[in-house]
């Protein structure tokens, strides 16, 4: 047993168990300021995981944890998106009744429970991480208890992830009861012998069931739009990233490390999910004026475009995955720190909220502005390149899927649809007349570093991709595919 | 058919029906109870002693009971003479039918007369342990932190506003 | 002895029921006793695969049932939290009663 190679998750649960033991002895004015000292130390936890390196997967616990390139990739991930949500939740922290520094360290539960997931090799590992992340969304998304939009969100939440976590459950026994295991090392033996068994095949799917509600992928998307709209800005940013990118590793490991042979026989059904959950969400985000609600069916759409490197099953596909959560990460964060420091004070987060934004802060402006653009993947921002490489898996695959070029032709319908209402939030800010409010917003200091850092991350991989498609080319070796 | 197989699975059934479908909450509650008590002994009965007295504590004795209090302090919620189902049923309903034609389908064609081909196993309270200290300790920790979150969350959402910030 | 299926076909069955409950009533309370039944049916398929398998000596079915029984104890104590709360504003805890958010 290595215990050693899950180090990173251990020092995030310790810091979160240390902020809730700070704050017994920290007096009320100075608990938000624990947020500060909980992004800073899971900061610090993301420049130790640079500092590892994992050229040959390693495996703890019995097999259940495996430390390979993807793991880490997505645990880099979690950690970075974890800091710049907890220096949004310090601004957050006046709408919050009571229970700051427990909001804080949930955050960093939620992050350990996504770290897990990135490693798991078993079945047993993924069921009970994912539930660390699901009970503890839970609460993060109904914290505003005074908000009747929250606790709304958080029953809605509640009642449909628990009734994914028993179809995803239900599926893993019957996995179990014909394969006799868990883990996905063995799984793969006896994948040939077990998908002879019809039960086999119903408990995989409804395995995919229970991811696909992660990801909000159709048509397990319902609770989507209420749940963005509904919780705290900083728990919407977390969802969208973290909890969705949870989903997406807990997808290609099941998918392509598990299974795989059985995998290549479903990629018809895989295409037409990819297909319905883009067109669904940008379909629905057209008539939106809440823009966590618009935001919450641009996420569908974007679970779509993953949905289709997928879909494509190769390793181009699955590191146009990783390439585009990578620009994801970066441009939703953006969006939703603008939301979170704007909507001070608004109820309804109504679009007409940021109108004349220019005026009262240019850096909030053109934050949103840029995040928009990117979300659209218009060059020669981050989200542009991603759907390219996203595209250019799919025309790949459509060499011996006849069928993907349909596909391709409902995505880029997709984007079309999107333009308009991407642009329409950035003609809100800039031509849009009629703003009561012209007053300037005091911008501070950790939240323009991150404004900052996700521009100008925005831009690089925009201009510069090959780096971070090169680490994700490596990332994705750890698959079968 | 084995005549106590029989019996728990129909009490089991009955209860979960009932469950599921009478009009007072608190009687719903009560079925539930019969559920998991039926439940246990059918997990006895297949030699998983320690998993049997795991489900009657922790689901008859803490979830069925929570089920019970929230039933208590929602009392205005019950229905009177209000609709019971929500307005899809029907669709619901349907889903519902056509999971359980696929299950019945999938384990019908794929395990039919399977006998148990190893002796009873008889794992004691001490393997177990051992099993959970040693192979399975990493989601052991995982739900011990999941159970300290779950234990935050609900007393902060349920408290009360108007005892303010501690 | 019983054989492995009907235990299969009985856990099928409390699955359907609970899925049928969940999905076809108001009252979240009682929709939470669904979602309930069907984690209890899945417990079912484990314990009964885990007695039958080649290797019961193999603890997987046991301790999977073990972290799924703490796992659903977690999830009912937030959700009742839940209704509670909600509860305190609504006054009702009908599912279809919570729709402040439209779109």
């Amino acid at each position: 047993m290595n215990l050693s190679l899950s180090i990173l998750e251990f020092a995030v649960i310790g810091a979160g168990l240390a902020i809730l033991l700070a704050d017994l002895w920290t007096p009320v004015p100075q608990k938000r300021n624990l947020g500060y000292a909980a992004a800073a130390a899971v900061g610090l936890i993301f420049l130790a995981s640079m500092l590892m390196q994992a050229a040959a997967p390693a495996y703890a616990f019995e097999k259940m944890y495996v430390l390979d390139g993807l793991a880490l990739f997505f645990k880099r991930f979690f950690l970075f998106a974890a800091v710049i949500v907890l220096v949004m939740s310090v601004e957050f922290a006046d709408r919050i009744e009571a229970g700051i520094a427990e909001y804080y360290a949930l955050i960093m539960f939620a992050l350990a429970g996504m770290m897990f997931a990135a490693s798991a090799n078993d079945f047993i590992l993924v069921f009970v991480s994912l539930e660390l992340i699901t009970v503890t969304f839970y609460v993060l998304t109904s914290f505003q208890r005074g908000r009747l939009h929250s606790l709304e969100a958080g029953v809605k939440y509640l009642i449909l992830g628990a009734l994914a976590s028993a179809f995803l459950v239900y599926g893993i026994a019957l996995v179990f009861g014909v394969a006799n295991t868990t883990n996905f090392g063995e799984l793969m033996g006896s994948a040939r012998v077990a998908s002879a068994r019809p039960v086999f095949l119903l408990g995989l799917l409804l395995v995919l069931v229970g991811l696909g509600f992660k990801i909000a992928a159709f048509p397990f998307q319902i609770w989507a739009p209420d749940v963005y709209q509904g919780s705290p800005a900083p728990t919407t940013a977390f969802l969208a990233v973290g909890s969705k990118a949870a989903g997406f590793i807990l997808l290609l490991r099941v998918l392509f490390s598990a299974v795989p042979e059985i995998t290549v026989n479903w990629t018809k059904l895989l295409m037409v999910i990819a297909g319905m959950t883009i067109l669904y969400g940008n379909l629905c985000a057209i008539p939106q004026r809440n823009l966590k609600r618009l935001l919450g069916y641009s996420s569908i759409a974007h679970a779509g475009y993953m949905l289709l490197g997928v879909a494509a099953m190769n390793s181009a596909g699955s590191s146009a995955i990783l390439y585009y959560l990578g620009a994801y990460l970066f441009t939703v964060l953006a969006a939703f720190t603008v939301i979170c420091v704007v909507m001070r004070g608004v109820e309804g987060d109504d679009i007409s909220a940021v109108a004349g934004l220019h005026q009262r802060s240019p850096l909030l402006a053109a934050s949103l502005s840029l995040a928009m653009v990117s979300l659209a993947g218009i060059p020669p921002l981050a989200g542009f390149f991603g759907k390219f490489l996203l595209l250019k898996a799919v025309v790949e695959k459509g060499a011996t899927q006849p069928g993907c070029y349909w596909l391709i032709a409902v995505a880029i319908l997709g984007v079309v649809i999107s333009l308009y209402y991407y642009l329409g939030v950035v003609r809100a800010i800039y031509w849009s007349k009629g703003s009561a409010e012209l007053s300037d917003i005091k911008v501070s200091w950790p939240i323009q570093v991150s404004l900052y850092a996700c521009i100008a991350a925005m831009f690089y991989l925009g201009l510069f991709p090959d780096r971070l498609v090169n680490i994700a080319m490596e990332a994705v070796k750890a698959l079968k595919l | 058919m084995d005549p106590v197989f029989a019996f728990l699975a129909l009490l089991t059934t009955a209860g979960a029906v009932a469950a599921v479908s009478l009009r007072n909450l608190v009687h719903c509650a009560l079925c539930l109870v019969v559920a998991f008590a039926g439940l246990a002994a059918l997990y006895l009965q297949l030699n998983a002693q320690f998993i049997g007295f795991a489900q009657i504590l922790v689901y008859v004795g803490a979830v069925a009971i929570l089920i019970v209090f929230a039933i208590l302090l929602t009392r205005g919620s019950e229905p009177g003479n209000q609709p019971i189902l929500s307005s899809s049923w029907q669709a619901g309903l349907g889903v519902a039918v056509l999971v359980l034609g696929a299950l019945g389908v999938a384990v019908a064609s794929s395990f039919v007369r399977y006998y148990p081909v190893s002796p009873a196993p008889q794992p004691t309270v001490r393997e177990l342990g051992e099993q959970l200290m040693t192979n399975y300790v990493l989601p052991l920790e995982v739900i011990g932190l999941l159970l300290t979150a779950a234990m935050i969350g609900a007393v902060i959402i349920a408290m009360h506003e108007k005892q303010g910030p501690r | 002895m019983t054989p492995l299926h009907q235990y299969l076909f009985l856990s099928a069955l409390l699955f359907g029921v609970g899925l049928a409950g969940a999905l076809t009533r108001r009252n979240a309370i009682i929709v939470l006793i669904g979602i309930e039944l069907m984690l209890n049916a899945a417990n079912l398929n484990f314990i009964a695969f885990w007695r039958f398998s080649r290797h019961p000596e193999l603890a997987t079915g046991l301790m999977f049932v073990l972290f799924s029984i703490g796992i659903a104890a977690a999830e009912a104590a937030v959700g009742l939290a839940l209704i509670i709360a909600i509860y305190r504003h609504y006054r009702t805890a009908n599912l279809d009663q919570f729709d402040s958010m439209k779109g």
